[in-house]
This record gives structure tokens, C-alpha cells and sequence, in this order.
């Protein structure tokens, strides 16, 4: 349990810096705010939280309800930026002289080299249209949507995340969740997708067998034998994926 | 409620606490009547169209309750213009070098949050979770059924029972249905800059009333709260790596918007137990409003995450012992009481049914 607490701890707080930052902030406080309010919530409060982050019973009980991933949430009831603002203004009001214009600078350099720039993430991209998603699932779902009506596709990962965000009247026999360990989902079409080279007639078996109207694939994706054979003729291209539709089911598009 | 909690504050200050505050209210009534509709396998349809009345019908008492309290107060003191602070400043912020630096703080902060804004629009974030929050919003925004059916993939099922008791993603199916724009889009386009210029506000609000009479320090507070959301990205787990990455979801909307003002409220509350003797607006129950808006910020945060049903205890919980503790008294008990109801009565309901 211990490493669990601690383990959640580190990889919350980072690098540490910031938080060390936070701590001496609170400490800052203790010795120089003499508002009764503030000492309660900016020193004591935090510090009887902290206490209870570390108490086994305590994320015993989160964990039982919660799951062991979000007992870290716990932390966020720290008002880390409020505390650490407020100090840094209460520092810069008491420097004097010369320094009176530094500890600002200084303060904002400290938050600076201990934090990380949240847009530097790899996570972050450039926005590629008014949906916010990547313009080749807005392109190929576009593409295959059917006025009307829900269609099943098979993906590749990268679209799983996506799809259904744009538009729920695609639907797919596997998503997201084949990705996550912790579903310990698998499917059988999925196990088919991650193959190195695809089993072109065992692909479209399943996807006849899961009422799939299309299959998409990368365009350069190595593949074994035909879909076209297994009722899935190649049907477009779109952004540098092959589209297959199905000549088994009836789309209603004719 | 804002007229009512910041009255020595310009009237300014109180809006931008009900814009906010709002909002909050306005995620507390959705909890209230979405947990109910989803458990009854209702229409998202019927529940836009039941909170979209209380919405109006809460609107309407909140702008004659403050207009009414405002009157009260300006005939009260015979001052009090739109633009007149109450507070009286401090001497030292008086000080044409103290102006000149406020106006240039000012200036760095406008920058900053501009800078935010506009990023909030041209860059995204994918975060994986989105898989699962956004496409359940979106299926209940084009189908009209809430928390049926496999969001990942579409496929028929079960009521998920346990996502549905904080129904966050609902709030942004409403949006989408109200207003003819693409779930996706409200959710990855016209939410986050709402989320954070709230956050932006909340913080704007909580730093003036605890500069109180340094108001012209406000600004430097600013700055370095934008530069710590800018540089919070610590790891992905800290309330301002939610705010920017993850800006859609429940658990964002708790990390910066419910539990800091739930801290607020209670700094607010705390404050009113050091003024006995100064009336508030509820005359012999100075605790009753700051009380009544803390219970409506924990029912919101049952809204946005189960979690926040626990977290939102442990504050009220921590907070009330601790300053039980401080005041040696515990008049401010049935205050904490009437708060925690909510997330008590989420709590239950969900060891019932999960």
C-alpha cells in the first residue's frame, strides 16, 4: 500500500521541484500570514490533507471505490497555484530597494525552470478543422457515413480514439478500449488488425461474420491474399487509407 | 448570490462570481434532474428541455434577488455605484509608481490569458480518455439515449451505471442539442475557453478578496497563476494539465472550477464567522448564504466526477474540523452539515445501486 501512495505521489508531483516550491510556500505562510482565514486555508488545511494522502487506511478506502489510478486526485484538493500566486505576491510586496522590482522576475523564473510547458506535450497538436480532430478520420468518416443510417467499419488504432467522437452514426466492433490494459479486452478482429501481414480472406470472413460495411487500411498495409475475393472490393482512397466496402450487405446507397 | 456574498466589493466583482457561480448552479440543477431521467431511461431531449426551464426560472429569481439586495445595500450606505469599491485601499497602493505598475501587470496578464485563448482554438490536445466522455455526449446528443450502449463502439447495451452517476458528458450533449453545433465541436472547440476563462475569473476572484485592500497587487497574482497553469504540466495528472488537456471532461471542470470555489466559499464563510457583530444580508443567519452556495457547488461536483462526491467531503470535512479547531467554536457546523447533504446522498445512492 505504502508503494502504491508514494508511487502516485512521484508521478504526480513530477520532478518535484514545483511542489517543493509549494511546500516552502506553506511554510512561508505559516511564519508570515497572520490572517486567521488564509493560515487555515492556504497552511493548515493542506497540511492535514497531505497528512491524510499518506495514511494507508485512507487510500485503502479510495482504492476500494475508486480504483488505484485516481487516488493521486486526491492532491488536487492542495490549492497548489493559489498558494504559490499568493505567496509570490506577498514576497514581492515585502522585498525592498532595489530587489523590489527583481522578485517578481525571480518568482516567475522559479515557477518557470520548475514546471514544464503543458504546450511542448507531444500531446498537443495544431487543430486541423472545427471538430478538433485529425482531418483523416473527419475525411474518412465523411467518406463512409450514409445519410440516415449507422454503418459498421473496422479501423486502424489510430482512428479508434476518434471515430466515435465525431459521429456516432459510425460504429465499429472494436474500439478504444482493445488499446487499454487495463479491459484486458481483445477481440478477434483486433487480433487480425495487429498482425504484421493481414490474413486478407480471414479479415473479410470476420468482418462479413460482425455486419461490417467497410474495412479501412493504411494503403501501403502488407496483406496476404484479396478482400475483394472475401467481398470487400476497394472502394477509395481517402488521405492515405484504402477503403473496402462490403458487396455482401445492402448499404441503401443505390 | 454574488450581490449577496461580495458586498464590499464593486458590483463588478459579484457579477463575475455569478457568471462562474452560475455555471456551477447551473451543473448542480442538471445532476438533480439528469440522475433521476438517466435511471428511468428517459430522453436527453426531455432533460434539455426541464433544465433549460430551470435554468430560466433560476436566471430570473437570481437577477431580482440581486438587483433587489443591491438597491438594499447602495440605500443602505448611500454610496455604492457600479464602479465604487467599498473597500477602502491601502495608502501605499495609492501611489502613482504602484498605479503605474499595476497598469503594466495589467497589460502582461491581458497578454498572457489572450495567449491562452488563442491557443485554446488553434492547438488540441488528444487526450484517450476523450474516447469514451466525448462519444458518450455525442450519442446522447444525436440519439437521445444517456449512458445506453457501448460508447467505444456503438453497440447496444446495458446502463452504465457507474459513469452515469456523474453525467459531466450530458452537459455537453444539452449544448449541442440547444444549439445545432456538433457535439465534437462543443466539446473540443467552444468549451475549453470557457472552462479556463472561468477558472481565469475564479482565480481573478479569489485573489482580490484575499489581497482585500492591495488591490493593485491583483494583477501580479494574475500573472503568476497564468504562468503556473502555462508551467503546470508537471505531469498529466495536475489540475492544470486537466484544464488544458483535458478541458472537456467532468474531472477538469472539478480540479479548477468546483473544488477551488468550494475553498473559496469557505474562506468566504470563515470570514463572516470573524464579523458576529457586522449584519449580513440574512440578518440573523450570516452563514446561511455562504452555506446554501457551498451546497450548491458540492452538488456540482457530483455532476462532474463520482470522485468529487469524496473529495468534496474530505474539504468540507478537513476544513470544518480545522477551523472548528482555530474559531474554538462550532456555530459554522450545521453550514458544513447542509453542504456535505449532497455528496452524502450521491455517496449512498451509488453504494446502492453500483
Amino acid at each position: 500500500m505504502w508503494h502504491t501512495i508514494t508511487g502516485l505521489y512521484r508521478e504526480y508531483t513530477g520532478t518535484g521541484l514545483l511542489f517543493v516550491l509549494y511546500l516552502a510556500a506553506v511554510v512561508f505562510l505559516f511564519f508570515r500570514e497572520k490572517n486567521r482565514e488564509r493560515r487555515c486555508l492556504f497552511v493548515y488545511v493542506p497540511a492535514v490533507l497531505l497528512a491524510l494522502y499518506f495514511q494507508p487506511w485512507l487510500s485503502a478506502l479510495f482504492l476500494r471505490f475508486g480504483g488505484e489510478e485516481i487516488y493521486y486526485r486526491l492532491l488536487w484538493l492542495l490549492p497548489v497555484t493559489l498558494t504559490l500566486g499568493y505567496a509570490g505576491v506577498m514576497l514581492s510586496e515585502q522585498a525592498k530597494g532595489r530587489f523590489r522590482r527583481a522578485v517578481p522576475v525571480l518568482v516567475v523564473l522559479l515557477f518557470v525552470v520548475s514546471g514544464s510547458l503543458i504546450y511542448a506535450s507531444p500531446y498537443v497538436h495544431r487543430a486541423e478543422n472545427a471538430a478538433h480532430m485529425p482531418g483523416y478520420v473527419v475525411d474518412v468518416c465523411d467518406a463512409i457515413t450514409v445519410p440516415g443510417r449507422e454503418v459498421m467499419a473496422i479501423f486502424p488504432d489510430e482512428f479508434l480514439q476518434f471515430v466515435r467522437q465525431y459521429t456516432p452514426y459510425v460504429c465499429m466492433p472494436y474500439g478504444r478500449d482493445v488499446l487499454l490494459e487495463e479491459y484486458n479486452s481483445h477481440h478477434e478482429i483486433a487480433r487480425e488488425m495487429e498482425r504484421e501481414v493481414i490474413d486478407a480472406e480471414r479479415l473479410g470472413a470476420l468482418a462479413t461474420r460482425y455486419v461490417c460495411h467497410y474495412i479501412i487500411l493504411p494503403e501501403d498495409r502488407a496483406m496476404e491474399g484479396s478482400l475483394a475475393r472475401a467481398g470487400y472490393p476497394e472502394w477509395k482512397r481517402v488521405d492515405g487509407y484504402t477503403i473496402y466496402r462490403t458487396d455482401v450487405f445492402d448499404l441503401g446507397t443505390d | 448570490m454574488g450581490r449577496g456574498l461580495l458586498k464590499e466589493y464593486k458590483p463588478v466583482w459579484s457579477l463575475l462570481f455569478s457568471w462562474v457561480f452560475g455555471e456551477l448552479l447551473l451543473f448542480g440543477l442538471l445532476h438533480v434532474l439528469a440522475l433521476p431521467m438517466i435511471l428511468r431511461e428517459e430522453s436527453l431531449f426531455l432533460l434539455a428541455k426541464y433544465w433549460t426551464a430551470g435554468a430560466a426560472v433560476l436566471a430570473v429569481l437570481g437577477i431580482c434577488a440581486g438587483t433587489l439586495m443591491w438597491a438594499s445595500q447602495k440605500k443602505a450606505r448611500g454610496e455604492g455605484g457600479f464602479f465604487l469599491e467599498i473597500l477602502p485601499e491601502d495608502p501605499k497602493a495609492e501611489t502613482e509608481g504602484a498605479k503605474r505598475t499595476a497598469r503594466i501587470c495589467w497589460a502582461i496578464f491581458a497578454l498572457l490569458f489572450l495567449v491562452q485563448m488563442v491557443l485554446a482554438f488553434v492547438l488540441t490536445y488528444r487526450d484517450g480518455d476523450d474516447a469514451f466522455y466525448v462519444s458518450t455526449a455525442t450519442q446522447a446528443a444525436t440519439s437521445g439515449y444517456m449512458y445506453r450502449g457501448v460508447a467505444y463502439t456503438g453497440s447496444s447495451g446495458e446502463l452504465n451505471l457507474r459513469y452515469s452517476m456523474a453525467p459531466f458528458p450530458m452537459y455537453l450533449s444539452i449544448l449541442s442539442f440547444l444549439s445545432g453545433v456538433p457535439c465534437v465541436t462543443i466539446a473540443h472547440v467552444a468549451v475549453p475557453p470557457v472552462l479556463m476563462a472561468m477558472t481565469t475569473a475564479l482565480y481573478a476572484l479569489v485573489g482580490r478578496v484575499i489581497l482585500k485592500k492591495r488591490a493593485d497587487l491583483l494583477p501580479l497574482f494574475l500573472i503568476f497563476v497564468q504562468v503556473l497553469i502555462f508551467f503546470g504540466n508537471t505531469s498529466v495528472q495536475t489540475p492544470e494539465n486537466f484544464l488544458v488537456a483535458r478541458s472537456r471532461q467532468g474531472k477538469a471542470a472539478l480540479a479548477n472550477l468546483v473544488l477551488p470555489m468550494l475553498l473559496f466559499l469557505i474562506y468566504l464563510l470563515l470570514e463572516r464567522m470573524g464579523e458576529r457583530r457586522k449584519k449580513s444580508a440574512f440578518g440573523r443567519f450570516p452563514l446561511l448564504l455562504p452555506a446554501l452556495a457551498m451546497t450548491a457547488v458540492t452538488l456540482s461536483a457530483c455532476l462532474c466526477s463520482v470522485l468529487g462526491t469524496a473529495l468534496s467531503l474530505l474539504l468540507l470535512g478537513v476544513s470544518f474540523v480545522c477551523s472548528a479547531v482555530m474559531y474554538r467554536s462550532v456555530r459554522h457546523l450545521p453550514a458544513f452539515l447542509l453542504a456535505a447533504l449532497p455528496p452524502v446522498a450521491d455517496a449512498l445512492l451509488y453504494l446502492y445501486l453500483v
